[in-house]
């Protein structure tokens, strides 16, 4: 590592509401997972499950009123916490219908990768939060 | 950005097919991902190789577009098998515990080793 680790950090994004901006998400949060000392493999599983909440914004959400969605990420004391807002009114995916199922294994995904998950519908839209804890 | 291709036939066995996907494989990659696997599948292969070995990334519409590959072939008594060594994609597919469904193997030649040596 050669850069030092940061104590805190406090970070917004407003990403293009297109698969196009992916990219852009998954390296918004490796960075910031990188920045505060979390190991190769926990930056890879925040970049992963960003991906899939931005992708779940942009395929069953929808847009911001600025036509796009917001993440923000907050880092403290060695845990990271991010946030993927929509204007969208979030619905539960369909229960897992067994291995081949294709549908809803993006927050399964998210749930194995982060600590913490939460949807929170509000007035505005669907935020979700997700946090997790660099290991000790 | 993810790259794709349709390699018909070309030095496999008869039955067949292979599509290489290289790149990161996300929600931005699916249609064109989509559109290799409906043309390898609609030659009607005995099996379809989809070959990961330049791919760095995938997510799970990714994953749901090898988990369609496999439905629509078995529902003709084929398989689909993966060629993959990323350690990234390896770990998704983990995850998503794809070792229970697919065959996976280090390189194209080691897949076709494995399919000529005799049962």
């Amino acid at each position: 590592v050669t850069s030092a680790t940061v104590q805190r950090l406090d970070r917004r994004l407003r990403l293009v509401a297109e698969p196009s901006g992916l990219r852009t998400a998954r390296d918004f949060a490796e960075d910031a997972a990188s920045e505060i000392g979390f190991t190769g493999d926990e930056c890879f599983q925040v970049k992963l499950a960003t991906s899939e909440a931005v992708a779940n914004a942009i395929e069953h959400g929808a847009p911001c009123e600025d036509g796009r969605i917001g993440l923000r990420v907050t880092g403290e004391r060695g845990a990271l916490v991010l946030f993927v807002c929509d204007g969208g009114t979030f619905t539960a995916p369909l229960a897992d219908a067994g291995e081949l199922s294709e549908r809803g294994r993006g927050l399964a995904f998210i749930a194995v990768l982060m600590d913490e998950v939460e949807l929170r519908p509000g007035d505005a839209g669907t935020v979700v939060r997700m946090a997790k804890r660099r290991a000790a | 950005m993810a790259r794709m291709a349709f390699f018909k036939g070309e030095g496999l066995p008869p039955g067949m097919q292979r599509v290489g996907a290289g790149g990161e494989i996300d929600l931005h990659a699916k249609k064109e991902f989509e559109k290799h696997v409906g043309r390898a599948l609609a030659t009607n292969p005995d099996c379809l190789v989809i070959d990961l070995t330049e791919a760095t990334f995938i997510d799970s519409t990714g994953v749901s577009v090898l988990v369609s590959a496999l439905r629509r072939i078995r529902a003709n008594g084929g398989r689909v098998e993966l060629v993959c060594t990323n350690p990234n994609v390896l770990r998704v597919f983990e995850i998503a515990g794809l070792e229970r469904l697919f065959p996976i193997h280090d390189s194209l030649d080691e897949l076709l080793a494995v399919v000529a040596a005799p049962a």
